[in-house]
């Protein structure tokens, strides 16, 4: 599996759709214990960063002005 | 003519119309009138015309197809904004702006033919129904700023997600003019290149004519023609609005379309720990039985070391075994031969008492080698002697 980018550019959806990866291809028989261990460390990573997102990160609101008269 | 009549102009019929009309519009710019709908039409599917009357009187009402939001049918209920008039054939007409339900079985009737209509035109189906995506990053919000609905929705996401972004378009979410602001904000939400996730519509819970604006064709349209899967949520406990049945998701109150949208963070983080402390015991499992495949294969060697061990160790003791056996065997032979040769031992003989006669070195064994006077040794068990033949027996 080769490598993605940064972990600190990514959403939350991304991250969370790479850790999902990580973790079907750990559960399979026939990998390698070299490149388990590096996934396994990915997905470790993956999961502290969304976990510092999730407390950190606040919510954004905008109010948008638009012409609301009858049309 | 009497002097005594004030001057009274004398217009023409078309000034008339016009003085009074000039009149009208000053004295009465807009008027709010309520009545019982009767003689409803459509004209050549443009014009909409009905009355409104009371136990007494009764007044013309005109309006365009275009501003039919709900049904009208005779006997309802109406309260109308409009602005009075003298049409150029003499009727006093009023021409309506715009016109609310009132009263419960107004409101309820309208309700179920829109229902009906709406329902055959396939608004309402379950299979167009869009699924939200599991983890949204950008919501589009309409409700009105002041309302409850607002801040509860902000405050349960807040607690629950992180890293939303909320665009808002403060709309009126009741009154006449509250179904045109709610179709304008969906319409612009869609109109944006922005990838909204969802598109929450919301507000807290009401009277039937407070819900009104979630009952028309208007916004139910708005709804059912967005491109971003709608959620509306209306804190109420009584039936459906007609916007919740063309929602992609109902929600049943403000703080439950929060709930909706996005996961719980506790929650999230909880699978988060049980995600990693599986990973760590697949690792620490595929470690594992690297491990113990070395031990099994060491296992194996071993075992088949001592496997060739023993059977070098049975096989040097059935040699040992079989050499006992032919050294027994020979040393048994040995002691016949030994016991044998001890007999023919002449000492074996001298003890017993015989002697051995010697003449010389020859060993006489007959009398034919000997002479008389002849001298001979003889040897005992003990000692020798020499002794001369005297006769022959």
């Amino acid at each position: 599996m080769s490598k993605k980018q940064t972990i600190n550019n990514m959403s939350y959806a991304e991250a969370i759709a790479e850790l999902t990866k990580i973790s079907e291809y750990l559960e399979r028989e026939d990998i390698d214990l070299d490149t388990a261990v590096q996934e396994f460390e990915r997905g470790n990573e993956l999961i502290s960063y969304l976990k510092e997102y999730l407390k950190n990160t606040e919510n954004k609101v905008e109010n948008i002005k638009i012409d609301l008269a009858s049309k | 003519m009497n002097n005594d009549e004030l001057f009274v102009p004398v217009y023409t019929v078309t000034e008339l119309n016009s003085v009074l009309n000039q009149t009208l519009q000053v004295a009465y710019p807009e008027i709010a009138l309520e009545g019982e709908v009767a003689n409803f039409k459509i004209n050549q599917n443009k014009w909409v015309f009905f009355d409104l009357k009371d136990d007494n009187c009764i007044i013309s009402c005109f309006m365009s197809i275009y501003q039919l939001k709900t049904p009208i049918e005779d006997g309802m209920m109406l309260k109308v904004y409009c602005t009075a008039k003298i049409t150029n054939w003499g009727k006093f007409s009023l021409t309506i702006r715009t016109y609310e339900l009132s009263g419960e079985g107004s409101v309820k009737k309208a309700f179920e033919l829109l229902k009906e209509k709406l329902s055959k035109e396939g608004l309402f189906q379950g299979d167009r129904k869009r699924a939200l995506p599991e983890f949204v990053n950008k919501i589009a919000l309409i409700t009105s700023t002041g309302a409850a609905a607002y801040n509860d929705f902000l405050t349960i996401l807040g607690k629950r997600w992180s890293g939303v972004q909320i665009d808002h378009i403060n709309v009126q979410v009741q009154g006449a003019d509250a179904p045109t602001q709610i179709r304008l904000a969906i319409e612009h939400f869609n109109s944006l290149k922005t990838n909204y996730d969802c598109l929450v519509l919301i507000r807290g819970g009401g009277s039937p004519e407070d819900l009104q604006a979630f009952q028309t064709e208007e916004v139910v349209r708005a709804l059912y023609s967005s491109n971003i899967p709608t959620v509306v949520g209306i804190g109420h406990e009584d039936d459906v609005c007609l916007a919740e049945l063309v929602a992609d998701v109902r929600a049943a109150t403000p703080t439950d379309a929060a709930r909706i949208v996005v996961p719980d963070k506790i929650d999230f983080m909880d699978y988060l720990d049980r995600l990693g402390y599986g990973f760590y015991q697949n690792i620490k499992g595929k470690i594992q039985h690297g491990r113990s495949s070395i031990d099994r294969f060491e296992h194996l060697s071993r075992m088949f070391l001592i496997d060739r061990i023993n059977i070098l160790e049975n096989k040097s003791s059935i040699i040992n075994e079989r050499m006992t056996k032919i050294i027994n065997n020979e040393q048994a032979r040995l002691d016949i031969i030994g016991t044998k040769l001890e007999i023919l031992n002449p000492s074996f003989l001298l003890k017993r008492g015989f002697s051995i006669v010697r003449s010389g070195s020859k060993i006489i064994r007959s009398t034919d080698d000997l002479k008389i006077g002849q001298n001979v040794v003889i040897q005992l068990q003990k000692g020798k002697m020499v002794a001369r033949i005297k006769e022959f027996l």
